[in-house]
């Protein structure tokens, strides 16, 4: 088996996922090219030499149809031969980009590719893809169907998590990356976003609140309560978790990943392109693993996908020095640090989406970058990069610094 | 052939009068020899090149009920089954699409089946009367539509109003039937015919709305914006309500998702597939010999019926409390409650009652459930009507359960599955009511006291009734487990002769 190498890791800024967000007068496939450019140009490559650009992206209908990957290819200008293909594991889509882009590299059958992803929701909104998943009767009814912040709040009730626990995790994200922001951690992987006059539209995450405080959360209405109340949301978990009397509705706007546009581009190479274009690798992925869970709680994927990742990479979960686990839910996060005993001081040292934003497609590739940059400025050597999915998965991938 | 069910008159006009009168019925129904009528009929006057439309009437009171569920039920094949069904679609679908105008004349009950032959005509005239009344209401014995109804219906009214008129079983008088174009118009009874006539001699256009090239409303999809979040909520709340019960909720869902996405053709078939399906499920074949075949003619009840739903919700009360007694947390009781299909959990149900007003259904081996509701009594934990029960309350709306509960009962630290506990309540509750329904209603027939039972008595419409649910859970089954309980938990669970019996025949 080939290694794979990362060679380079980008990313844009997020912009907020809203109307009045930065980056929502910027069309998705720009957002998209704009980072392949960046990849190009840093690294020096001819393009010819890519065999793949897989991206992760959660809604690709109407202007994230049609292969978005191919279309910025394209849109980037980068050679014809290089194909291009969108892949959708939900929320992990830009991590499982990478894991196949390295798949390629390791199978040798391809010798350069690139993993990541883009979500524009302010422009192709969360839900717009539809689904059978939660819209077809029967598979709705079979799978106890429940909007995922409920399920973030069942998983809340049944493990204990309270307001307080939630609100502390939220708190803390904030603080961490706004400590990150300060001290420029980001600065080696952020590609600002321009127009066509290279006039510059966004160099920053712009969803952040650093000023967040356990009062300032503690006035936030929990945004789950009404629908899972109306729409019998809670009732519907109840009767797949019948030991839980009623729902604890913890999670809300400040404690759950924002909603924001962005794209990310991670470069992944065997050893003779790293040669060739005289590319330090900068790490090299030891394994990769995605798993399906129970489907309604939905949120308990990371764990079991790390645990995975670790068997395949013959590692223990004390081998490894920092993680990125999605901050989806503040719940997520703890339960995940609660099942594979791990101190929060090891995970998500630079915050995460709570603070930063959660772009779905784009999320894993961000997050690949944000660890790979942690673990070369602390001189650390392993970390994992784990996401809750849809459905009930979990994607996980293992990197080493060589 | 000679017509049976139908009356066919064809006026020098052009105008047919296609009158239905089904044979030794007092109502109007879909049988296999009405279908096959129906067919030579449709075929007949469709091809006559000199009719020009077609009114079609009842002569009965009332205009149509749909198909005839005993007979259907009687057809063990479910390919036979299928095959009917389309074929009864199909004649709809010639009747509708074979360029003459067909207008039907709607007075008395449009019910079930008898609403989507109306769906299926072009017009719709309905009598100016208070008995005039519109309604599909076979989801109330786990039915659903047979006849297209679930195609035509959101493909006319929209898929919203269809889900509201469905799900929540409404009837509809004339005026409110007009008012979301179920009907055309309303006209006095006596000027129907006349005014069928007039409608197939004029002008007007009449294609259906659904065969209309130009209409692209938009209102159908479950996938449009407008309805997406609507549509995934009523799938959630209808799960939530039914509990895994009362499968043709669910299956009128797919009807719409399925259906809509595709044409007429298909979505009738697709229609047909799940009312076959239905119709073969256990629980809606309960419920259809419960309620609509073994309906009793006459009802000999008088007001002890009532005592004997109340004897049954303190049974069921009190069961909960012995469970909790031997550690079973809340939760799960509760649960396992509703999900049987009871509307509260059986402490919530002695809150409702006042707990102490259980004490009288207990028994010599009872002794630790007397105390502790003593001891609740202490705690001023008395019921809902003072605010502390089980439950905590806020003006009598129940919040949660108790807090103070965990230090009064030890709860086991592994817990029973939930479908243990609905199976023991189920089966506190068949057999309180086989034991003791003979001493309070007159009506003494299995059948009549599985009807009553749902009727008047609260138990879960989905069983088919105590009886039913035996037969279908298996009667020896049934007593084998009931004398286990029984030898374990105490006589209240010893199965009455009227089960015993039930092995015999």
């Amino acid at each position: 088996m080939d290694e794979a190498y990362i060679y380079d890791a980008l990313r844009t800024p997020r912009g907020k996922g809203k109307k009045d967000g930065s980056l929502n007068e910027v069309a998705p496939v720009k957002l998209a090219s704009q980072v392949l450019k960046a990849i190009e140009k840093r690294n020096n490559i001819n393009t010819e030499d890519v065999d793949d650009v897989i991206l992760g992206c959660v809604h690709p209908v109407g202007e994230q149809g049609a292969d978005i990957a191919r279309t910025a290819v394209l849109e980037a200008n980068w050679h014809e031969s290089v194909a291009g293909v969108q892949v959708d594991r939900f929320c992990a889509s830009g991590l499982e980009a990478i894991n196949i882009a390295a798949g390629q590299i390791m199978s040798g059958q391809s010798d350069m590719t690139i993993g990541g992803g883009i979500e524009s929701m302010s422009r192709v909104p969360m839900g717009s893809s539809g689904g059978a998943w939660m819209a077809d009767p029967d598979v709705a009814y079979h799978t106890y169907f429940v909007p995922q912040g409920i399920s973030a709040d069942l998983l809340a009730t049944k493990y204990g998590y309270s307001r307080t626990d939630v609100d502390k995790y939220a708190v803390d994200s904030q603080k961490r990356a706004a400590t990150a922001w300060k001290e420029k951690r980001f600065k080696n992987s952020i590609v600002s976003v321009e127009d066509q006059n290279k006039i510059e539209i966004l160099s920053h995450d712009e969803y952040m609140r650093p000023e967040t405080t356990m009062q300032s959360l503690a006035s936030l209405e929990p945004s789950f309560s009404k629908i899972g109340k109306l729409q019998g949301f809670n009732d519907v978990a109840i009767l797949k978790y019948p030991e839980i009397e009623r729902l604890e509705h913890v999670h809300h706007a400040g404690n759950s990943s924002g909603i924001v546009d962005g794209s990310a581009a991670v470069l992944i190479g065997n050893k003779e392109m790293g040669k060739k274009y005289n590319l330090r690798p900068r790490a090299k992925i030891r394994s990769f693993a995605s798993i399906g869970s129970e489907p309604t709680i939905m949120l308990t994927g990371p764990a079991v996908s790390a645990e995975k990742a670790l068997k395949r990479a013959k590692m223990d979960v004390s081998d490894i020095d920092l993680f990125e686990m999605n901050e989806a839910f503040a719940a997520v996060v703890l339960r995940f640090m609660d099942v594979l005993n791990i101190d929060h001081s090891k995970v998500n040292v630079n915050g995460g989406a709570i603070a930063m934003g959660h772009p779905l497609g784009a999320t894993g590739a961000m997050i690949m970058g944000t660890i790979l940059d942690e673990l070369e400025r602390e001189d650390l050597s392993t970390g994992l990069v784990t996401l809750c999915v849809g459905a009930g998965m979990g994607t996980a991938t293992i990197i080493e610094r060589v | 052939m000679i017509l049976k069910n139908f009356k066919l008159e064809v006026e020098k006009t052009g105008i047919c009068i296609l009158s239905i009168d089904t044979e030794n019925s007092e109502i109007n129904t879909v049988n296999t020899s009405v279908i096959n009528e129906f067919e030579y009929v449709v075929n007949k006057l469709t091809n006559d090149e000199d009719i020009k439309g077609v009114i079609i009437n009842s002569l009965k009171k009332d205009f149509h009920f749909g198909y005839n569920l005993k007979e259907l039920l009687k057809i063990k094949d479910k390919e036979t089954l299928f095959n009917i069904i389309i074929k009864q679609n199909k004649i709809l679908r010639t009747l509708e699409s074979s360029g003459k105008k067909v207008v039907s004349i709607l007075k008395g009950k449009t019910f079930s089946g008898g609403l989507e032959i109306a769906l299926s005509s072009h017009y719709r005239v309905a009598a100016d009367d208070p008995e005039t009344l519109f309604a599909i209401k076979d989801l109330n014995f786990g039915l659903c539509m047979g006849m297209g109804g679930s195609q035509r219906l959101p493909r006319l009214i929209g898929i919203n109003q269809t889900i509201d008129l469905i799900i929540n079983r409404k009837s509809l008088t004339a005026s409110e039937a007009l008012k979301i174009k179920i009907v055309n118009e309303i006209v006095a009874k006596n000027q129907l015919m006349k005014r069928a006539k007039e409608i197939i001699l004029d002008d007007s256009t009449f294609v259906q709305p659904w065969d209309d090239k130009n209409n692209k409303d938009s209102k159908l999809k479950p996938f449009d914006e407008k309805n997406f979040g609507f549509f995934i909520g009523t799938i959630s709340k209808t799960h939530s309500i039914t509990k895994n019960h009362y499968p043709g909720v669910k299956t009128f869902m797919s009807c719409l998702f399925e259906g809509l996405n595709s044409n007429i053709d298909s979505g009738t078939k697709i229609e047909s597939r799940n009312f076959v399906w239905l119709l073969n499920h256990q629980e809606t074949k309960a419920m259809i010999k419960t309620l609509v075949i073994n309906k009793p003619r006459k009802n000999l009840l008088n007001s002890s019926i009532k005592e004997l739903a109340n004897i049954l919700r303190k049974n069921y009360a009190a069961e909960g409390i012995r469970l909790l007694l031997q550690g079973v947390s809340p939760a799960i009781i509760e649960n396992a409650g509703k999900r049987i299909g009871c509307s509260e959990g059986p402490l919530a149900t002695a809150d409702t009652i006042e707990i102490k007003n259980i004490i009288n259904q207990l028994d010599f081996s009872d002794a630790n459930v007397t105390a502790f509701i003593g001891l609740m009594e202490q705690k001023s934990r008395k019921g809902k009507s003072s605010g502390a029960g089980f439950y905590d309350y806020k003006n009598t709306v129940r919040i949660k359960i108790w807090k103070g509960l965990e230090e009064l009962v030890a709860l086991s630290k592994t817990q029973p599955e939930v479908f243990k506990i609905e199976t023991r309540l189920l089966f506190i509750l068949v057999n309180k009511f086989s034991s003791e329904a003979d001493n309070y209603m007159k009506n003494n027939k299995i059948e009549e006291q599985d009807y009553f039972s749902i009727k008047k008595c609260n138990f879960p419409a989905w069983t088919g009734g105590p009886y039913s649910w035996i037969k279908n859970y298996g009667i020896e089954k049934f007593i084998e487990e009931s004398n286990d309980f029984a030898e374990n938990l105490g006589p209240r669970f010893i199965p009455s002769k009227k089960i015993l019996t039930l092995v015999k025949n």
